[in-house]
């Protein structure tokens, strides 16, 4: 049995052509009316008397049965087709054509009739599988007779002249067209079905089989005369073999059946063959019970077909719809299970076992056994839902985590599962049990669990952008912002309570105040409109101000309503800040040019043509405002020993297809003048790889090669200097402070790595050395100083270091660089001089002392001036003596014999003096002392004494003499001979005082002077620690001791 | 050692007769005339002494108002004398060509360049006398 989803009726139009065609219409209406005509002269060759009604009218079924299968659109073609029938047949019979008019009329009118109220009231969709449809055919041929009848009636009694009660008339009238509608017209439709839907071979077979049964059992019982109770029979075994199609074939069988009957019995009455012929029952008994009988029959068979044709129709969809059912489940993936609440059975389907894995483990057999399949963690809530769905609910949903399985390819995978169900309850509201559909949903968790990690990822991805980005809420609230956002701000939002306008003040890109409905932000908000690439000014709370560029973005929700807005906001600091460099730059370059420093120039490689700056020309020597030149001008320019270099490797980079060349190289100017060039050229290409243009800038560079070259030269020069002067250069860097020193550090330090320098300076110096370093500043930037240096040998050095300190702008000590100098050889040299010059000098002042009170002395004991003028005078020619002496001996002592013979010698003429005594170096103290000493002695003998007269001698001789103890002693003798007889001067002099005390005074010395008569005699005895040892190679005298006179 | 000038003012030496004052002076000729310049207001010159071991010996023995040092004595220096003046408290002038040392300084009450005249010494004297009192 097949489910009719088409619709009968417009399968009939395909099947039987357009009827709307004029062709199809004519043809309809000629196959109608040939087609009722033959019925209505069956249908009138049997007349009820004596009113002339036909019997059994089967035309009726014939229109009607049309009608309803091929619809509205063949209305007009059916019912002209009945009329032209009617009048034809009728006037065939003995009719009149008054009548006739009248029947066709009715005759149509009753067709449509029947159709319309069949398809208004019960459906277009006309169907014999149909209870509805057949009971409304039904409906609609009574209610469709009835008033057809009205007319066929009146038409009987006004033009044929019947004999018969208008009642009687509109009776049979009614009956016949009836049992002709209701035998005829579902064979009709049937056939009309069966058509458009040719059953199956059996059912065919089967069908036709029936229908052959059936026709012989109706012959066989008609034909079986006069034996009433066979025609009892004969009914009595029709229903069986017509309740057999209506129940097991299709209703178009059935319908088929009920008319083959009708037609048996209607040819049985018509031409009186069989048991509905006994002329012992009245005819009128006879057409009664025969219609009734065929109506109850043909009803019955029609509505049992209807039935049985609807149940199985009912079943297929029922199929139809677990087939269906099952569809959804299997691509759906669904598992079905049912729990009896009152037995605790379990029961599930083959997914929900797959997708609890009950495959591999026990079945679960109840609730309690199929919960050991589900996750501990959710068996509580699980339950609970159970539990409240069974108490108040009616349906539950909700996903838990079933056990995986130890081992398989789901082992130690999460698996989920969504359960949505219903509870199954009895009328008394008392829950029976449950029912629930699941769904393995480990792929959408695991997609949800991606999709949140990648949301997580992509707000990570927004936190660590470099621009601030947030969102808001239709209000503007910030609802979400990033690090940078907060950054730019300033502080932190208060999410879902501040405003975006909040949170800092807008001003335009000029400076002004920008009202909060003219912002970015805000028109994105209240117009929906995205305003991007806007320049403003954010000023924080600070009232520090940010340049920045806002591209806000309207949200919207699913109808298009704005619901908030995400806004990324670029801080433009940097690129404000590059384009004011450029902009100064531009200016420098500009000005460079001007000044002659930078040039540009411009030319195609296959062109000679060359386009020049101002500052080209300048750098070129060209004539002021040349603005073009040519390669061969260039190339006479260029330096001879430069220009095959230039030119290999220009050549090399458009080989190389190089977008970029830097070279330097010499020009030679038309004065002759030489200039260096540091050029730079760009090239571009055609997109099929040819050179297209060299685009490059000129700097004039001479100025710093010249640095250069004097530089390096300064460079080499300073490392002779260090190398032979013995100095050291060196640079300490502030920030590493580290100590940077040429190669010729080694050999004068030693080893010395730069932080033991400053140990390694002499602690006595050190403190100064570094003050000097820590009094740098830009106002007073250098320091020179010397300082003792201790080598790591233990060597002691000097060092002299001249150092100059570099400051930043902020006056920070960025570096010192300094020379450092040995001059240790130069030091000790001064110190030597130094040390002598300020002997000499404490010399001279002591000197000076003694002079002074020599003087003072000399003046008190004179007697008069002359006399104090010759005596001072000599005294200090005496002393200048002696010093002369010193001097010349470097004051390493004075012998003894010089010293005598000098104080002696202006005295002495040819033996007067007598000098003796053996080689003896007096210290320098002692020899002052005894010259003072010896010019007394000189000077009173001179006067007074021995050579005072031509006969007198002196004699001095000395003798050094071991007194037994650690140091010998000097003893020197001084003896005046042959002079004037001495006698003892009456008034002590300053002489005598000198003699006498001088030498006991300074020297710790004995003096005896004897003032004897035959001349004065003087010992002399010294500590022998006022000899010198100076005089080497002058061995001490060998000679023994002389002892004194 | 110039004698004193008699036209220039004299410093008040009234203060000083009878001060017990040391000399120690390598050089005879100008401890001489320091004695005679000394003994002419009336100190009672102590010495003079023309070596350490002498000039030890009187600090030893003598009551000493001050002293007055010359550092270079020859073949030694003073500084022995010096600590030992300085310990006992007696206050004492150096008198020296020479320059003195920063610590002999510090201990010294005043200094007195050679070569000097009558009146720079007493000057001298005075103001470390005067200063006692």
């Amino acid at each position: 049995m097949q489910w009719h989803t088409s619709n009968g009726t417009l399968q009939c139009r395909r099947v039987l052509g357009e009827p709307t065609s004029w062709v199809g219409a004519v043809g309809l209406t000629v196959a109608v009316a040939v087609a009722y005509a033959l019925a209505a002269r069956l249908g009138l060759a049997l007349l009820t008397a004596p009113d002339g009604v036909a019997v059994f009218w089967p035309a009726a079924g014939i229109s009607a049965g049309i009608l309803i299968a091929l619809g509205p659109k063949a209305r007009l073609p059916v019912a002209a087709g009945v009329m032209v029938a009617t009048v034809a047949a009728n006037l065939l019979g003995d009719r009149n054509l008054a009548s006739t008019a009248i029947f066709a009329v009715c005759n149509a009118a009753e067709a449509v009739l029947i159709a319309e109220l069949t398809r208004r009231f019960f459906g277009s969709d006309f169907r014999l599988e149909s209870l509805r449809s057949v009971a409304g055919l039904l409906v609609a041929t009574a209610i469709a007779t009835s008033l057809s009848g009205i007319g066929g009636t009146a038409g009987f009694l006004l033009f044929q002249g019947s004999g018969g009660s208008p009642l009687t008339i509109w009776q049979h009238w009614v009956a016949s067209d009836a049992l002709g509608v209701v035998i005829v017209a579902p064979l009709v439709v049937g056939l009309v079905q069966t058509v458009n839907d040719p059953p199956s071979r059996h059912e065919a077979m089967e069908g036709g089989a029936t229908l052959v049964v059936l026709t012989l059992a109706s012959l066989l019982g008609l034909s079986s005369a006069g034996d009433y109770g066979l025609t009892i029979l004969f009914f009595a075994l029709l229903l069986p073999i017509l309740l057999w199609p209506a129940a097991h074939c299709r209703p178009a069988c059935a319908a088929a059946a009920v008319f083959i009957l009708g037609l048996v019995v209607i040819l049985s009455m018509t031409f009186n063959v069989g048991h509905l012929s006994d002329p012992d029952v009245p005819f009128g008994s006879r057409v009664r019970a025969v219609q009734a009988a065929l109506l109850a029959i043909s009803t019955c068979t029609l509505a049992i077909a209807a039935l049985f044709a609807e149940r199985r129709q009912k079943e297929a969809e029922l199929k139809d719809t677990n087939d269906r059912l099952q569809l959804a489940l299997d691509s759906a993936e669904l598992g079905v299970w049912s729990v009896d609440l009152e037995t605790g059975r379990f029961e599930n389907d083959a997914r929900d076992k797959r997708i609890h894995g009950h495959d591999e483990r026990a079945v679960p057999q109840t609730l309690s056994q199929a919960r050991s399949f589900v996750n501990p963690e959710d068996l509580p809530r699980l339950d609970a839902l159970f539990a409240s769905s069974g108490s108040t609910g009616s349906s539950y949903g909700t996903e838990y985590r079933i056990i995986s399985p130890a081992e398989g390819p789901d082992a130690k995978e999460e698996r989920w599962v969504a359960v949505e169900g219903v509870v199954v309850r009895a009328n008394d509201g008392r829950p029976l049990g449950l029912q629930g559909v699941t769904r393995d949903i480990t792929g959408i968790k695991q997609t949800q669990a991606r999709l949140q990690d990648s949301e997580r990822t992509f707000r990570e991805l927004l936190g660590a952008l470099p621009a601030a980005i947030y969102v808001t809420d239709a209000d503007g609230r910030i609802t979400y912002c990033n690090q940078s956002a907060i950054n730019l701000w300033g502080r932190s939002p208060r999410l879902g309570a501040d405003r975006w306008s909040d949170l800092a003040r807008f001003y335009y890109a000029d400076g002004t105040p920008a009202t909060l409905g003219d912002c970015p932000t805000e028109i994105a908000l209240r117009q929906g409109v995205s305003v991007h690439g806007r320049e403003s000014i954010l000023e924080r709370m600070d009232g520090t101000r940010v340049p920045i560029v806002p591209y806000p973005t309207p949200l919207r929700d699913a109808a298009g309503a704005v619901v908030g807005v995400v806004n990324m906001t670029v801080d433009i600091s940097d690129r404000k800040q590059a384009e004011q460099a450029l902009i100064e730059r531009n200016t420098q370059l500009t000005l460079a040019g001007k000044a002659g420093l930078v040039g540009t120039y411009a030319y195609e490689p296959d062109m000679e043509r060359v386009k020049i700056s101002e500052g080209y020309a300048v750098i070129h020597g060209l004539p002021e405002g040349t603005i073009e030149t040519t390669r061969s001008a260039w190339k006479a320019r260029v330096h001879p020993d430069d220009i095959a270099r230039m030119e290999e490797f220009r050549v090399k980079t458009f080989e190389d297809r190089g977008g970029e060349y830097n070279v330097e190289y010499r020009i030679l100017r038309p004065g002759g003048e030489l200039r260096w060039i540091e050029s730079r050229s760009f090239l571009t290409y055609t997109s099929d790889g040819r050179p297209h243009q060299v685009i490059g800038v000129n700097i004039d560079i001479t100025e710093r090669k010249q640095t250069e070259a004097l530089l390096n030269e300064s460079k080499v020069r300073l490392a002779d200097a260090l190398a032979a002067g013995q100095v050291i250069a060196f640079e300490w860097d502030a920030l590493t402070r580290r100590t940077q020193r040429s190669d010729s550090a080694h050999p004068i330090l030693g080893c010395v790595d730069g932080s033991r320098f400053l140990k390694q300076v002499h602690a006595d110096d050190r403190a100064h050395f570094k003050a000097q370093i820590r009094s740098l500043s830009p106002v007073n930037p250098s320091y020179a100083l010397s300082f003792r240096f201790v080598c790591p040998d233990g060597r002691q050095i000097w060092l002299e270091e001249t150092a100059k300190g570099e400051f930043d702008d902020q006056g920070k000590l960025l570096r010192v660089k300094g020379l450092t100098r040995d001059i240790t050889e130069r030091k000790e040299l001064e110190d030597h001089k130094n040390a002598l010059i300020s002997e000499l000098d404490h010399r001279v002042k002591n000197v000076l002392a003694v002079v002074s009170a020599v003087a003072s002395r000399t003046q008190e004991t004179s007697t008069s001036m002359d006399g104090f003028v010759v005596a001072l005078n000599g005294r200090i020619k005496s002393m200048a003596n002696t010093h002369e002496l010193l001097s010349y001996r470097r004051w390493r002592g004075i012998p003894l014999n010089e010293l005598v013979r000098r104080e002696l010698a202006p005295y002495a003429a040819a033996n007067n003096t007598q000098i003796d005594g053996p080689v003896v170096v007096l210290s320098a103290e002692a020899g002052q002392a005894l010259a003072m000493v010896f010019h007394e002695l000189a000077t009173n003998a001179a006067k007074f004494g021995a050579v005072s007269t031509r006969t007198g001698r002196v004699a001095v001789c000395w003798c050094r003499r071991p007194n037994g103890q650690a140091e010998d002693r000097l003893c020197i003798r001084w003896e005046e001979s042959g002079g004037p007889t001495v006698a003892e001067p009456i008034r002590l002099g300053y002489g005598t005082r000198v003699v006498r005390h001088m030498v006991p005074y300074e020297l710790g010395g004995t003096v005896d002077l004897v003032h004897a008569p035959e001349g004065v005699r003087c010992e002399i005895e010294l500590p022998g620690r006022w000899l010198s040892d100076e005089v080497a190679g002058d061995p001490p005298s060998s000679a023994s001791p002389r002892p004194g006179r | 050692m110039s004698s004193p000038d008699p036209r220039g003012s004299r410093p008040d030496t009234s203060a000083l007769k009878g001060a017990r004052v040391l000399v120690v002076e390598d050089a005879w000729h100008v401890a001489e005339a320091m004695k005679l310049v000394l003994e002419g207001v009336e100190i009672r010159v102590v010495g003079p002494a023309a070596n350490v071991a002498d000039a030890l010996r009187l600090i030893t023995s003598q009551q000493l108002d001050l002293a007055l040092v010359d550092i270079n004595l020859k073949q030694e220096t003073a500084s022995g004398i010096i600590d030992d003046l300085h310990a006992r408290g007696i206050p004492f002038i150096v008198v020296s060509g020479y320059a003195v040392p920063p610590v002999a300084m510090q201990k010294a009450a005043a200094f007195v360049q050679k070569p000097f005249s009558a009146k720079e010494l007493m000057v001298a004297i005075s103001r470390v006398i005067g200063r006692l009192h």
